[in-house]
């Protein structure tokens, strides 16, 4: 069994299984205190009112009879037929890409955590090199997460059962894309 | 002790006691130090994906979640480089895809800028709206900005 360390803080085992860091995903119902800048780090944000534009004409779905998801914002003003402008709701989303909608539940990337060089919001995600016929259809090989652990071991012993597991199947070829450093 | 205490007194000299409010409100921040940050997406950053989720590591931008991808190619050819933003603070500017690939179908909802060379996910964020791709297709993605305010 083959163990190598490569760059940015990734293990891999013969190939197939790696183990990458990095921050917590969480799971909260959406409240102003969640979405405040000082724990979100204004990456996530509560519904706000604003002026509609062009650019929502192009991506406009109904949601709740009167609430809209729009578009990029881009572009003139619009307004109804007396002249007045029109205000919509803009909703972001979270990090499933579900509209963020507060009282409801979503799921958020705990960018604000300490989770840097295995720091105390840290997480160690392990993956395994499948093939290109899963059931998503990818046209590659693809590195399907298989779990998460709140330390280095516990991941590294997951890691190696799957290496075990799979030792003596072929192996797909690597996805991951590559450059020399130029250093 | 005592007597420099009641002399300072006398003669009118302040004892200042200073706290730094940086962890309360944002500091002023000179542009050469926001600079250097956002220099690294411009002179590291070469690739950016277009992912099922928002994704945490390098893995899960360029594969787990990756459903179409453009390399640039090269260090420093994915973001500009760094300038004024409006209304304050600095910014770097993508460069705008129009030739992305598509490797596997299913809905997007996030983009992700990484470093080939060095394996990093450097930036993730929301895509204005989600998008149902399909294999064999192409995308493309306006110029975006990333980056940071002067204190407010």
């Amino acid at each position: 069994m083959e163990i190598q360390n490569k760059e940015g803080g990734i293990v891999e085992i013969d190939g197939r299984v790696r183990i990458d860091p990095g921050p917590r995903v969480l799971t909260a119902v959406a409240t102003l205190e969640l979405l405040d800048d000082a724990v979100t780090a204004r990456h996530y944000r509560a519904p706000f009112k604003r002026i509609a534009t062009v650019g929502d004409l192009a991506v406009t779905i109904v949601r709740d009879g009167d609430s809209y998801i729009v578009g990029d914002g881009s572009g003139d003003e619009l307004r109804d037929t007396r002249g007045n402008l029109i205000e919509v709701t803009q909703y972001t989303v979270d990090a499933l890409g579900t509209p963020i909608v507060l009282g409801e539940s979503i799921t958020y990337v705990d960018w604000r955590s300490k989770w840097r060089n295995g720091g105390p919001g840290a997480v160690w995600n392990v993956y395994s090199l499948e093939d290109p016929d899963g059931p998503a259809g990818e046209l590659l090989p693809v590195w399907r997460k298989k779990g998460t652990f709140d330390t280095p071991a516990l991941a590294m012993s997951a890691a190696t059962t799957i290496a075990v597991e799979l030792a003596g199947t072929p192996a797909p070829k690597d996805p991951t894309p590559r450059r020399r450093s130029r250093k | 002790m005592i007597s420099r205490i009641l002399r300072n007194l006398m003669l009118g000299a302040s004892i200042y006691s200073l706290t730094a409010v940086g962890a309360v409100a944002m500091p002023y921040v000179n542009d050469r130090v926001m600079d250097s940050g956002l220099t690294i997406l411009d002179s590291e950053a070469d690739r950016i994906d277009i992912c099922t989720q928002e994704p945490t590591t390098y893995t899960e931008a360029t594969s787990t979640y990756s459903k179409g991808s453009k390399d640039h190619g090269a260090a420093g050819t994915a973001f500009g480089t760094v300038g004024d933003r409006t209304p304050t603070g600095r910014k770097v500017s993508s460069t705008a895809v129009t030739d992305g690939t598509i490797s596997g179908a299913g809905t997007v909802t996030h983009w992700a800028v990484t470093d080939v060379t060095n394996s990093r996910l450097l930036a993730a964020g929301a895509l204005s709206a989600s998008k149902v791709v399909a294999s064999g297709d192409t995308w493309s993605l306006a110029s975006f900005d990333i980056g940071i305010a002067d204190a407010s």
